[in-house]
Formats: structure tokens, sequence, C-alpha cells
């Protein structure tokens, strides 16, 4: 049983393609996040999935039930779906109790006032009903979004990049309000965004989208843990690249040789983040640890950002906990927790 | 892959034949065949009539007609062009006031002005008979300018057609970014420099396009040349058509008088040209305006006076002049009636053109096809055309309609249906949805784009149908622009002379044709009631456009 499931759906604009054979199920319940940098047709995905857009080739199904494939077209408004946009399209002309109660079927008054301040007081704003839109803060816009989308109790939502409007401090309190009304609603859920991390906060599961088609999907965890390219091992934060060449099932690094499939004599790149690397004071090193010097030290607070060049001139980005404010030059020694080295093969 | 449940066939709407599609393509055909009939005309056999025609005074109605848009092009540009540049970048005493007085000429028909000056400036007029009764001239002792003549005609036709220029220009002016003003200003450049060099060639597009727009009305103009006795295209429509009897040959000068139309509408299409007149700098703020002292600020008040004053207030003055003087005011019975003539067939006019253009606009929304943008643009061509041609082109297929429903019900049922549609309220109707659809159309398009997309999704993923988001979010929202569209139309119709002359029903008359008969028969005096009535409506559209003058500018504090 999948809330949604899309079978090599393909879609093109014009000769654009944004969609090639790509396939995700939903099951109920369950969040899932469609991750890629944009223009990766992650949207187009959602799209085809509300309906407004018509499917070329492939199938969707809600529920089970067939809503579109090349000559099925259940219109999004037969789809019962929930859908938050990226600019939240609240009508502006309608107050807050009248966008929410907008997708309500139920006639009688006293059930659909119910049920709106229901929805509203799921994302902490029953005091808003009265309100206009524009009265409202960008946060209180989201969360109003939100209800209106779960008012209708949709078995789907889908979500479409709905934190990008909201800046950064305000993102992470509406994404506890958000989680929080998904989980309570029971619906399953499909969102969209380019945001590693926002993903890894939000999905029980992630599918990341490169070009149209989806390159790989997991937990977030197996997602950064083990990546299946530099593409995704680049996408979920910043990487150090070490170029290098396969051997005997490894590829050596100045840490020591990094574990690999790869056949021998293949061109591959050691990728390492930069919280992987331990820092310590020159002479506190151990095994395996390697000099270098302090090129620049950035302390941001919960973290500190380096970059040290290594003996033979290369550079590498490192980020320690904390914050720490080396003299510029001074020498250290690098470790590496090698359970955080991938190798790919060089494209 | 899993055995999945087929969708209810109720939920599956997929029509063979897209009704938005369908609707969009019906109105433009419809809208479309007065001027696919008058330009078929182009090749219709041509008979002993037409050489005629062409022998005699075809070549005068060329020149008269060249000379005219030549005239009238020059002196919008010149005044219209000249006073948006000293309101919008200068500061005297009166600017602020200028900025929308300038706009009143808009408010006053080609032919009012046109019978005010003959009446003012003529040798009976107050003008010519002061001067005599000063100097104590007699007939011969002086040279006085003919108003009653092409010279009479440019001019007080310019004065009331520069604010199309006006008002076009003075909006390029403002979105010009103070940057380029002021990067020209430091390279040296001073403000004359300014004015031709930076400000005018980044403003043409607009001039050009507020030009053709004064020049296209200059063509539908019957009034004032007909007054004037200055004989062009629509004068020799009317004659051929109503004096002659020959439809015809009118219909193959109205075909002509469209080739002008035509290269009008290219020339305002190249004039956009390839060069890319966005801005560079999205960085606006209060203009650099330069402040003018002394004699400057007096010239420059002047200037922005002059149009005001000649263009209104002494056409203004010389009705209610009139009107006082006359014994009896006019305003009775018969003034009564005319007036609700001309409200009825405007009010239903602008109910027609709003709902049509609201199909043609959503549909272009729905649908965003090369098929559906080309018969929308198709609908919306009329507003180009003179009111004489477009009555032509209505004529012509709806006589032979009633001819030929009037034969088929004799010969089964012996009963004449006499005229169904050509001489009735529907005619004339359909020659205003013909002319004046672009208008509405433009209001509804322009303001449905200030509706983000993702309304109508989310109306959609909520469970709407589109014909009910249309009801339940654009309606709402648009309504202020439709008001504003049906107002715009409502009063070109009540202003329309010559489409109204051709198709009204029989003893239908309406303010401006009864302002036209009483300026045939030189009764100019009984002209005042209906050209007083006819003004006053005007003057809607032009509140309309004086306030929302204020908050044109992007990023003004509102």
């Amino acid at each position: 049983m999948s809330a949604l499931s899309i079978e090599g759906v393909s879609h093109a604009y014009g000769a654009t393609q944004a969609v090639s054979g790509l396939s995700l199920a939903v099951a109920p319940g369950e969040v899932v996040c469609l991750l890629g940098p944009s223009g990766c047709g992650k949207s187009t995905v959602l799209r085809l999935a509300a309906g407004l857009e018509e499917v070329q080739s492939g199938r969707i199904a809600i529920n089970e039930v067939l809503v579109g494939a090349p000559n099925v077209h259940v219109p999004p408004e037969s789809r019962n779906v929930g859908l938050v946009f990226q600019d939240f399209a609240l009508f502006p002309h309608l107050s807050i109790c009248n966008n929410v109660g907008f997708g309500l079927n139920a006639r009688d008054p006293a059930v659909r006032r119910e049920r709106i301040l229901a929805a509203l007081g799921d994302v902490g704003l029953a005091h808003a009903e009265q309100a206009f839109p524009h009265m409202l803060s960008g946060g209180e816009q989201q969360r109003v979004a939100l209800a209106r989308a779960l008012a209708p109790r949709p078995r789907l939502v889908l979500l479409d990049e709905p934190f990008s409007g909201l800046d950064t401090r305000l993102r992470e309190q509406v994404r506890d309000v958000t989680l929080e009304a998904l989980r309570k609603s029971g619906t399953a859920t499909l969102m969209v965004t380019h945001d590693a991390e926002e993903a890894m906060f939000m999905a029980d599961r992630i599918a990341v989208m490169r070009a149209g088609r989806i390159v790989q999907a997991g937990t977030p965890i197996d997602l950064y843990r083990h990546p299946s390219s530099m593409f995704v091992a680049a996408f979920f934060g910043e990487i150090n690249r070490l170029p290098g060449v396969a051997g005997n099932g490894k590829v050596g690094t100045l840490f020591g040789p990094v574990p690999t499939d790869l056949p021998d004599g293949t061109r591959a790149e050691v990728v390492i983040r930069p919280e992987a690397l331990g820092v310590a004071l020159e002479g506190e090193g151990g095994a395996g640890t390697v000099p270098a010097h302090v090129v620049s030290a950035h302390p941001l607070g919960r973290s500190t950002r380096l970059v040290l060049a290594l003996d033979d001139g290369s550079r590498l980005k490192a980020r320690i906990w904390g914050l720490y404010h080396p003299a510029i030059g001074a020498p250290v020694m690098l470790a590496l927790d090698h359970r955080q080295a991938f190798v790919f093969r060089t494209d | 892959m899993t055995d999945l449940v087929q969708p209810s066939q109720g939920a599956i709407r997929r029509p063979l034949v897209d009704r938005w599609t369908l609707a969009t393509a019906a109105i433009a055909a419809v809208i479309a065949v007065p001027i696919v009939v008058v330009l078929s005309y182009l090749a219709v056999p041509t008979g002993d009539i037409w050489q005629h025609l062409a022998s005699t005074v075809l070549p005068r109605y060329v020149a008269n007609t060249v000379w005219l848009m030549t005239g009238v092009g020059v002196g919008t540009l010149v005044i219209g062009a000249g006073t948006a540049w000293l309101v919008t970048l200068h500061r005297f005493p009166g600017r602020d006031l200028f900025q929308w007085l300038l706009l009143l000429p808009m408010a006053v028909p080609g032919y009012i002005i046109a019978y005010t000056y003959g009446g003012l400036m003529d040798f009976a007029g107050p003008v010519q008979s002061g001067l005599r009764a000063y100097f104590g001239w007699s007939r011969r002792d002086y040279w006085f300018p003919e108003i009653r003549s092409l010279g009479g005609a440019i001019t007080v036709m310019t004065l009331v057609l520069y604010p199309y220029v006006y008002l076009l220009a003075r909006a390029a002016f403002t979105e010009q970014s103070v940057c380029v003003l002021e990067a020209s200003r430091t390279l040296g450049a001073g403000p004359w420099r300014r004015f031709l060099r930076v400000g005018l060639p980044l403003a043409r597009p607009a001039i050009a396009a507020g030009v053709a727009l004064a020049l296209m009305e200059t063509l539908n103009d019957l009034g004032t040349v007909q007054h004037f006795a200055v004989d062009t295209f629509t004068t020799g429509i009317f004659r051929t058509w109503l004096g002659l009897g020959e439809l015809a040959a009118a219909a193959q000068l109205a075909a002509i008088l469209l080739l002008f139309v035509i290269a009008l509408l290219l020339f305002e299409r190249w004039s956009r040209g390839d060069a890319r007149y966005h801005q560079t700098s999205g960085r606006y703020r209060q203009l650099p305006s330069l402040r003018l002292r002394g004699i400057r600020a007096g010239l420059t008040v002047v200037a922005c006076s002059l149009p005001v004053l000649l263009g209104f207030l002494v056409p203004v003055g010389v009705l209610v002049w009139w009107a006082i003087r006359s014994e009896a005011l006019g305003f009775d019975a018969r003034f009564l009636q005319l007036t609700l003539h001309s409200v009825s067939l405007g009010a239903l006019a602008a109910v027609l053109a709003v709902v049509l253009s609201l199909i043609l606009a959503y549909g272009a929304r729905l649908r965003p096809t090369p098929v559906v943008r080309g018969f929308v643009r198709l609908a919306s061509i009329g507003y180009a055309v003179p009111g004489a041609v477009i009555a032509v082109g209505v004529m012509l297929p709806f006589a032979a309609i009633d001819r030929t429903i009037d034969a088929w019900a004799r010969a089964s049922f012996g009963v004449s249906t006499g005229l169904i549609l050509s001489g009735t309220v529907v005619a004339v109707t359909f020659a205003y949805l013909v002319r004046f659809l672009a208008i509405s159309f433009n209001a509804a398009e322009a303001s449905l784009a200030k509706v983000g997309r993702s309304m109508d999704d989310a109306g959609r993923v909520l469970g709407r149908r589109p014909l009910e988001i249309l009801a339940t979010i654009h309606l709402p929202l648009l309504r202020p622009s439709l008001l504003a569209a049906a107002l715009l139309v409502f009063v070109d119709v009540i202003k329309e002379l010559p489409a109204t002359l051709i198709l009204r029903p029989f003893n239908f008359d309406t303010l401006a044709i009864y302002a036209y008969d009483l300026a045939r028969d030189e009764r100019l005096a009984e002209v005042a009631a209906p050209a007083l009535a006819i003004l006053a409506a005007g003057l809607g559209p032009v509140i309309l456009l004086a306030r929302s003058i204020g908050r044109s500018r992007p990023g003004h504090s509102a």
C-alpha cells in the first residue's frame, strides 16, 4: 500500500526534459523529501502528483487509484491532496478563517468552524482566524498555508520548498511546527527542497534528484554516511577532494589507504568531509596524523571552519566543534575519521 | 507494477475539443469578421464607380489623410513628450497640479473641440468680431487664419490627442532609472542634452506607441474633418456610402484606410525594435528633479498651461458660454431620452466587453498555447481600426444575413422577417465590441497577470474547478480593474461617432449623434448641452488616470 506511487514517469516542457523515468513511492504516514539543486525537476514531480501537470509517460497512483497516465488525468480538484506552495499562495481577499475553510466540503457552518479552528489550532494560530493574510508575518502565513492544506484531511500532502521564503532564524521554529502537525495528521508527505539540512531534519527518507532522475534514495543517515556518488556527497555539505589511483582495493592518501571496490588503475578521488578531520596541536597527534599549518580560521559560533595547508601544498577544509582560533601559520596535526572518507571514480 | 484501481470516469475530464480554446476561438472569429470582410474588398473586382473615385477624389483623400497624420503626429509628439519631460524631471510652481491637468483635454472628443473652435474662430465668431470692433476693420482689411481647414483640423486634433503621448512618455520617463540620468549628468550632459540624448531615446518606444495611438484616433475621426471640410478617407467612406449609395466602393475605401492602420501597427511594432530598453539598474528613487527658477520657471508654467488652456478650458468655456447664452438650455425631455440611449448603449457594450475580455484573458491564462494567444491577439486588433471601417465591415455581412433569413422566411412561411441584425442595437453594439474589446481585454489581462499562478493551483488542489476559481478568487481580486475597464468602454461608446452614425437603429439618436446633427445645421449654440454631457462622462477615465499617476512609480513611497 502506497499513499503515492510514481512509476517510470517522464515529463518534458517543450524540448526541455524535466523528469526522466522517475519512480518513487511514499507510504502512509511517511515523510519523503525530494532533494536536489534548482532545475533538477523536483518541483515538476510535485506538480505531476498534484495533477497540475498531465502525465506524459509512466503512471501515478494515489492510494492505489490510478490518477495520472497518458490519457488518464484526474484533475487536481478531484485528487484530495494538500499542497503548500513556496509563496504560500494565500488568497489575499479572504480572511484566515475562509482561507483555511476554502477546501472544506462541509456545508454545516458549525462543522466547518470546528474543522477550521482545529486546523489552525494544530499550527498554533487559532487566535488569528479573523485576520487577513497581509496582517501576518511570513512564518504565520506559512503555518496558515499548512493548515489550509491539512484542513480537508488529505491522504497526501505535498510541500514545495515550504521554508525557503522564511529567514533562517524563523525557519527552524516553523519546521518544528510543520513536522509536528504532519505527524499528528498522519498523512503521507512528499516535500521538495534544495536544502540538505532541511531534508535531513524533516524526512524519513530522502530521494536525491539530479537532472530529472533519482540518483540515490534512503534514510538521511544512509545518504550522509554512504553517498553513492560525488554529487550526493557534495550535496550534503562541503567536501575535500584528494586525487589518487586505485590499487589493491584501496586508494592511498597522506592519511593512509582508504578502501575501495574500484578496479586497479582507476583514477579516483577520495572525498573527505570537513568534519571528518580532527585537528590536534603539534606533538599531540598519534599514529596516522599528518602535519599541516593553519591558513585561515573562522570561528562561526557553534563550530570553527579552518583552511589548512599540508606539506605537499594541498589545502583541506576542516570544521571542528566549538570556538577555536589558532594563529595563522600555526602548526597542527590532522587526523582522519576513515568512516567519513569515500572513494569515487573520477568523472 | 501493482494492479491499480481505475479512476471513476466522472473524475477524468478530457473533452475532445478544449472548451477554453473553443471559447477564445469563437470570440476571436466573430470579432474579426468586420475586418476580414473589409480586407476582402481589396480583392473584389472594381466597377466604374471605383475608377471614378480613383481618378477624382482618391488623391485628395490620400493627401489630406497623410498631411493630417503628419501634422498630428508631430504636434502630439512635441507637446506630449515635451510636457511629460517638463513635469517629470523639473520642479516649478504647480508641477504636481500640471501632472494631471495635462490629461484633461483627453476628455474632449475631437468633434466637440472642433465645433467650439469652429464657432469661436470663424468670421462671425467672437474672436474675429472682437478684432473688427476693436480695430474698426471690415471684411477685407485683415488676414485671419481659416479655422475650417487642414491646418485647423491638425491644430484642434493635436490639442485633444497629445495626452496619449504625454501619458506614455510620462510613464516611460518616470520608469527610467535615476542612475542612468545621473550618470549622464556626471558625464557632463546639460539639461537639453540629457533630454535629447538619454531621456528621449530611452522613452522612444513608449512615445512611438503614444503617437501611434493618437494617429489611430486621427484616422478614426469623422466629426472634426467633416466640420472643417477636410476630405479624408473617413468622410469619403460616408459620402460614398450614404451619399452615393455605393456600398462596395465605400468598402474599398475602407480597405485602403485599413492599410494605413496596418502600416501604423507595423510602425509601432518596429519602433519597439530590437534594442533592449530594459533598465540596467533596478534602483528607483525620487527622480532627481531640476529646480527651475525665474524666467525659466515662468516659461515652463506657460508651456504646460497652454495645452490645458487651449485643449480643455477654452472649449469648455465656450460650451458653458453657449449654454448660458441660449434661452433654452437644451436640457429637456429630448435630451433626457438621448442621454438614456447613450447610457444604455454604453452600459450594454461595457458589460459585454468586460465579460468577453474576462473569458479571453482567463482562457489565455489557462491555455497559454500559441493557438489561443493568436486568437486573443486577433480579438483585440479592433482598437486600431477606425469606426467607419468597422461600420462598413459590420453592415455588409449583417445585411447579407438579414436578406438571407428574410428570403428564406418568405419562401418557407410567406412572412418577411425584415431587419434582424442590421439597423438594430445588435449591429451597433457589435461594432462597439469590435472596436473597444481591446481596452477591457488589456485591463483584464494586466490585472490577471498580477495574480500569481499559484493562486489558481491552490484553488485547484483545494477542490475547485477553473470556473469556480474564476468566480471565487479572480473576480473579487479583479473587481476594481474590471470596473475601471467597464468605465473606459462605457465612456468611449458615449463619445463614439462614426460607427454609431452608420449603424444605430432608425430614429435612435444618442448625445454624440445629436451634437453632430446640430453642428451640421450650424446650430452651434445648441451643441452645448449634449457636448457638456459627453465631456462630463469623458472626465471619468481622466480622473481614474490621474489617480493612478501618483502611485505609478515603482518603489515610490506609497
